[in-house]
């Protein structure tokens, strides 16, 4: 090693040392190990929830807990289809709409949990299916 | 000045290495994004940034002060007609294309990590569709990787390594 390797190591590790006293690593290792084992527990947690629900339409609000936009493209099931494209945005709260093309029969398959519908969901560009039971 | 090239060089080396920009961008369906160069990372996860990746960055800091100095001591010595070999940064613009392996790799486990299994597809440049079916549902993703102009920048000035190299050997040649 000559000295120019030297004197830049020195260097190096004289920046690395003062900052990690001024900078304070180890507390900022602890926060990047806890955001890592909370971002594990936001992923367990999917809200949806009904908000209204008619004889021709159900209304369904959806809590989006990323910094990403959730897309709900499409839904398609016995008796249901989706109203409109719904897009929430990062951080909010959004709604998408089912429309009930034959009520009797959809309430049926509903209340003998039978009636499965199937989501495709965009969370930024990835885009996913989910199988949810009515 | 006996060496223009190999001057040249380390001054191409002591700017590429100074300037805060990310060489490579790597992204898979928007949820995870990772832009990163040897001396910096940073990585989005659905949508926040990971804080470890600003430790890893500071690490790496000082990886790239070493480079700066030793670049701006080569770059005087050769000026003063004692030419010195760094070829540290001849060989990671040349290697970086392992990059995206190495992402790929980091890839395979962290999902794993947080609970959810996937397989990604290995890309090293460009755009790809990645298609799953996990637990009988459909996953459909847009994996992108892609070199940015930094990483042009930085392999324009590994290629001003060779003709410092050769311009070396003749003037040694010349003295002797």
């Amino acid at each position: 090693m000559d000295s120019v390797k030297l004197a830049a190591s020195l260097l190096a590790v004289a920046f690395l040392i003062a900052a990690a006293v001024e900078l304070n690593l180890r507390e900022s290792l602890g926060e990047s190990v806890q955001q890592i084992l909370s971002l594990r527990q936001s992923l367990k947690n999917p809200s949806l929830k009904t908000v209204s629900e008619t004889a021709s339409n159900i209304t369904f609000s959806l809590q989006n807990p990323y910094n990403l936009t959730i897309y709900v493209y499409s839904v398609t099931g016995p008796y249901v289809s989706l109203e409109r494209p719904s897009v929430i945005p990062p951080l909010q709260n959004g709604t998408f709409t089912l429309k009930i093309t034959n009520f009797s029969a959809f309430e049926s398959l509903a209340k003998s949990r039978e009636e499965n519908i199937t989501l495709l969901i965009g969370l930024a560009q990835f885009n996913f299916t989910v199988e949810v039971n009515l | 000045m006996r060496y223009p090239l190999t001057s040249l060089y380390y001054l191409s080396v002591i700017l590429i290495s100074a300037v805060p920009l990310p060489w490579w961008f790597y992204s898979v369906g928007g949820i995870v994004s990772v832009s990163d160069s040897p001396f910096q990372v940073l990585v989005y996860f659905m949508g926040d940034r990971l804080l470890l990746s600003d430790v890893i960055t500071f690490l790496l800091t000082g990886f790239r002060i070493y480079v700066i100095f030793v670049a701006i001591g080569y770059l005087l010595e050769t000026m003063r007609g004692n030419p010195k070999i760094y070829s540290t940064m001849f060989w990671f613009p040349v290697l970086y294309v392992l990059d995206p392996v190495i992402i790929y790799v980091v890839f395979l486990f962290l999902p794993k990590l947080l609970g959810f299994p996937a397989n990604y597809p290995l890309l090293i440049w460009g755009e790809e569709t990645f298609t799953s079916s996990y637990m009988g549902n459909q996953i459909r993703a847009e994996v992108m990787s892609y070199p940015t102009i930094m990483y042009w920048a930085a392999l324009a000035s590994a290629v001003l390594y060779i003709p410092s190299r050769l311009e070396m050997r003749k003037n040694r040649k010349v003295m002797k």
